[in-house]
């Protein structure tokens, strides 16, 4: 499946607390679809405020803001972020990676990084 | 940091419902002025909730740095000026100093504070604290002579420049206020300019004072595309059109040939000005049909130099019969004396271009290059006619953003903002990103009657609260790893000669044996149509692993993103805005071709090369950071060196 959509709004998200989600990106708008349908998924957003301190490769202090935040139908947490190809060694990508997988951990949550083959 | 607030909205919502409970009861009072049904004039409803939601974050939630994402022509004035009367009659906070980007911002909330009349207009000061008003008196920097001018009134207004460190009235008014202000707000206007490093360093001294500091800003980019860079850090979009809109434009740099020379030789140019006088022909329609003839729709020209604005004008005095008809603003005519006010007091074309709505003004056009594209507030903007390309979010928003203001206000009435783009200048980011209805192939001579207009994009509302999603509390403190940067030190130096201090890192070329590779996630691919991957985080083991084989398109393709993303990240450190990043990254790209690729282009270079310089980046990024301020003076010694 071929998605070329870009910024637009999923409506009517059922397991999202809010009546659209916006979405920036197709492949945004793939993983909405792929978490509406996926049955272990109770709840998700987009619109979830959640930011993630980390440092940059030449030593500055960032925030980084994940795309979503998940809920498991075992009440388990996640956070998802969905990442171009090309971008998976940044530096700055693993910082941001490693950053993230602590805040989780800290928390008893799980970071799942999301890609797509070519 | 934008949308912070999104996990406090439950609580939010209980806390208005509660009736504001654990609030200041000065504040409850104040509220129940504000919102007060039977009042002459009301605030907007989404007004009245950014004052809500910035008195919940200072009081409840402790916050005393905000930054509020309002859209253009949101009325962000009103929300100011709020906030103030509510920090002056319930937190006694006595001075209040707005800060702006530049001029016509400056006037434009002069006009609103000037007599407090915003205040009276709202009614802010709730009965019983009306008194306040008095304390609320308007000084502009620059004006009254003196400093001691901050002392005597509760609002201090100024430009930025007003403070910069590098002359003598700058450190004088920051000292200033460092001095003898203690109890102060901040209101740092069109926030999204902050990365300047002017900007950042005097935000910084001022905040030692601030007891509360809140930006505005209706855009969440900010000017030096830091939120905006996943722009052109994501395949399935816009990032390869970026990165290859950059090679396009230094290509045609390269001959001599800009982007815009499609639109600015005298011919497109006149092409274009009659089409965009068509679309102004027909806002009048529309205005005296729909509008009751009740404003004058005004066209807005934008150029990309002075040279450009002037041509425009040119074109559009002598060929359509516009003389006197069009308003030159630019930096060198800004001040320039047009004519005379009511009271026979000189008016400059900055001051006309304020006015160039009403009937009484002669324009019917206004040609600008930067100088309108924020704080300039004429709704009569009906037509925009760009004769330069934008590459920034930013400014692209800002500009259509003047044409997108209402004159037919408490009715529900579609309005019309025409702009008039050429397909050469590649806009159809901005388009999507504005959801703008786009007309192609347009004829000079073509009329398009009534327009069907796009859906409106609808709010985002919380209607399912039972699926918000909390967040656990972390185990023990929250903290950062820090020892990165433990060593930095905290001095810059100016390097004229950087070329020769770049021309002096060194890279190892030595073949480095892997024996060991640790693993840094576990990929998951599905195998249907998705081509989906999921990186988790993998168990703590350690194994050995082949690397994938790449082809040489692929690894000069990762190492442009990757040496772009650098660029940006490296002026962003310095305080720089990215509209450096195509020379920034001409520059590492230089640096990686003499040091790796025996002075050729990343085409001719080996795979082997390739592969060293993308192992090499962090090296090369660290560099080029590691002498404070070389990354400055690459910018500002960009011809020697």
């Amino acid at each position: 499946m071929s998605v070329n959509t870009h910024y637009g709004d999923f409506e009517d998200p059922k397991k999202s607390p809010y009546s659209i989600e916006r979405y920036d990106y197709g492949w945004e708008l793939e993983h909405m679809r792929f978490l509406e349908k996926d049955k272990t998924v109770a709840k998700w957003t987009k619109n979830h405020g959640v930011e993630i301190p980390y440092v940059t490769e030449s030593g500055n202090i960032r925030k980084y803001r994940p795309d979503f935040l998940i809920e498991r139908s075992d009440g388990s947490k996640e956070i998802h972020e969905i990442k171009g190809r090309h971008l998976l060694e940044n530096p700055d990508t693993l910082r941001k990676r490693e950053a993230a997988t602590n805040w989780c951990k800290r928390r008893g949550m799980r970071f799942v990084l999301i890609s797509k083959e070519k | 940091m934008f949308n912070a607030f999104r996990q406090y909205e439950k609580e939010y919502i209980d806390w208005i419902q509660g009736g504001y409970p654990e609030t200041n009861i000065f504040t409850q009072d104040f509220i129940a002025n504000l919102l007060e049904q039977d009042r002459k004039n009301r605030l907007w409803k989404h007004q009245e909730e950014a004052f809500l939601r910035t008195v919940y974050s200072y009081e409840i939630l402790g916050r005393k740095n905000l930054l509020l994402n309002i859209v253009t022509g949101g009325g962000k004035t009103a929300i100011i000026a709020a906030v103030i009367a509510w920090l002056r009659s319930c937190h006694n906070i006595q001075s209040f100093l707005i800060m702006v980007p530049n001029l016509i911002v400056r006037d434009r909330l002069e006009t609103d504070f000037k007599d407090k009349s915003v205040f009276r207009r709202f009614k802010l000061f709730p009965p019983g604290q009306e008194h306040l008003i008095n304390t609320v008196d308007l000084h502009t920097l620059g004006e009254r002579g003196g400093p001691q001018g901050m002392l005597e009134s509760g609002i201090i207004l100024g430009n930025i420049q007003q403070f910069y460190q590098h002359h003598i009235t700058g450190q004088r008014n920051l000292a200033y206020i460092k001095r003898y202000i203690d109890n102060l707000a901040i209101f740092n206007d069109e926030a999204h300019n902050t990365p300047a490093d002017e900007y950042t360093n005097i935000l910084a001294h001022l905040s030692e004072k601030a007891k509360f500091r809140l930006d505005t800003t209706a855009t969440p980019d900010r000017a030096d595309g830091h939120r905006s860079s996943r722009g052109y850090t994501n395949t399935d979009s816009g990032e390869k059109r970026t990165i290859d809109e950059m090679d396009e434009e230094f290509e045609k740099i390269e001959r001599g040939l800009t982007a815009t020379q499609w639109v600015t030789d005298y011919d497109p140019m006149k092409k274009q000005i009659a089409v965009a006088l068509n679309r102004l022909e027909e806002q009048r329609r529309r205005a005296k049909a729909v509008g009751e003839n009740k404003y004058k729709p005004i066209l807005f020209v934008v150029a990309i130099c002075i040279k450009d604005a002037e041509r425009a004008v040119k074109v559009l005095e002598d060929d359509f019969d516009l003389k006197g008809k069009v308003l030159l603003v630019t930096e060198d005519s800004a001040d320039t004396v047009v004519g005379k006010k009511a009271n026979g007091q000189p008016l400059t074309a900055r001051e006309a271009a304020k006015e160039i709505g009403s009937f009484n003004s002669p324009y019917e056009a206004v040609v600008s290059v930067l100088m309108l594209r924020e704080g300039w507030d004429v709704p009569e903007v009906s037509a925009i006619l760009l004769l330069r390309k934008f590459s920034s979010p930013v400014y692209g928003q800002q500009v259509i953003g003047r044409g997108l203001r209402r004159n037919l206000r408490g009715t529900d009435e579609p309005e019309i903002c025409a702009v008039i783009d050429h397909p050469k200048l590649k806009h159809d980011w901005l388009w999507e990103l504005v959801r703008a209805k786009v007309r192609s192939d347009v004829g000079q001579a073509e009329l398009f009657g009534d327009e069907d207009l796009p859906p409106k994009r609808k709010p985002q509302i919380l209607i399912r609260p039972e699926n918000l999603i909390d967040i656990p509390n972390p185990e023990g403190e929250e903290d950062v790893d820090l020892s990165d940067i433990e060593a930095m030190e905290d001095t810059t130096t100016d390097y004229p000669n950087w070329k020769g201090v770049i021309a002096g890192f060194s890279y190892d070329r030595s073949e480095i044996e892997i024996t060991r590779v640790n693993l840094s996630g576990i990929k998951g691919i599905a195998l249907d149509e998705t081509r989906r991957i999921e990186i988790h985080t993998p168990p703590e083991v350690t194994s050995s692993e082949g690397s994938d084989e790449e082809d040489n398109g692929n690894l000069i393709e990762k190492l442009k993103w990757n040496v772009l993303d650098m660029g940006i990240a490296l002026l962003y450190e310095a305080g720089i805005g990215s509209h450096e990043r195509g020379y920034m990254y001409n520059v590492i790209m230089d640096h990686i071709r003499d040091k790796m690729f025996n002075g050729e282009s990343a085409g001719f270079a080996s795979k082997e090369d390739l592969k060293l310089a993308l192992l090499k980046l962090p090296e090369i990024s660290r560099n080029f950071s590691s002498l404070p301020g070389l990354v400055e003076s690459i910018v500002r010694y960009r011809d020697v060196g």
